[in-house]
């Protein structure tokens, strides 16, 4: 799982099966900063995050297409949490925006 | 999942008969502000609709044969899975901070005078301010 901050959100009417009922979010990876790395990551939704969030993003298939229980889910980025805040190098961090 | 561009398709006779039937497009990947970002790739299209022009999102590895046949090992490790209709990205400066409840009212506390300090207001003492008042006639 990685750290990641939604920075926005993609609509599409014609996609495949197994991502149908599902929100579609833009993320982009970020450090411990809260500073961007990476390219983004346009992932499927479980935990109702929105834009501004600080979310976990899954990215194992196998665990995904048991979360979805899709055995034929083609998912390769699933938010699974947002993030309250980060405890990490002596201080308490909030990187929701 | 990552978004790319339909920049045209391509054709091949002699081919791994996994591949029988699919429309193989060359896609060239988008960042977030749709600037293209790396080399142009060649994807298998999972929507049956995609052309040339078209925005579209897909994903890689093995969920891209698992979205054409999840039994069938299919040789692919890009594949369009859907149409982009709209996308929205906000710049992260105007979104706005949730402040948690405990700090607003730490600041409101912070700004309230506490009963130790005196506020001292300052009597007219310059000629200009003082008010004159006619004495009736």
């Amino acid at each position: 799982m990685i750290l990641a901050i939604v920075i926005g959100t993609l609509v599409a009417t014609i996609k495949t099966k197994s991502h149908k009922n599902y929100k579609i979010l833009v993320t982009r990876p970020v450090d411990l900063h809260g500073n961007f790395i990476g390219d983004s990551i346009i992932a499927l939704d479980v935990a109702q995050a929105g834009t501004g969030d600080c979310v976990l993003v899954l990215q194992e298939g196998n665990s995904i297409r048991s979360i979805m229980e899709d055995e034929e889910g083609a998912v390769d980025a699933l938010i699974v949490g947002i993030v309250d805040f980060i405890k990490a190098e002596g201080e308490q961090r909030d990187l929701s925006t | 999942m990552k978004l790319g561009k339909v920049i045209g398709n391509v054709v091949a006779t002699t081919k791994d008969p996994g591949l029988k039937g699919l429309r193989l497009l060359v896609v060239q990947g988008l960042d977030e502000t749709h600037q293209p970002i790396g080399k142009p790739y060649v994807a298998a299209d999972g929507i049956h609709t995609a052309g040339p022009g078209d925005i579209v999102y897909l994903v890689s590895k093995k969920e891209a044969a698992i979205a054409i046949s999840k039994d069938k090992l299919i040789p692919i490790d890009e594949c369009i899975v859907g149409f982009v209709d709209e996308y929205t990205v906000v710049e992260r400066a105007k979104v706005k901070k949730r402040v948690p409840k405990a700090k607003i009212e730490e600041e409101i506390k912070e700004k309230r005078p506490t009963s130790d300090t005196v506020i001292k207001t300052k009597r007219p003492t310059s000629p200009d301010m003082v008010i004159k008042t006619k004495k009736p006639s």
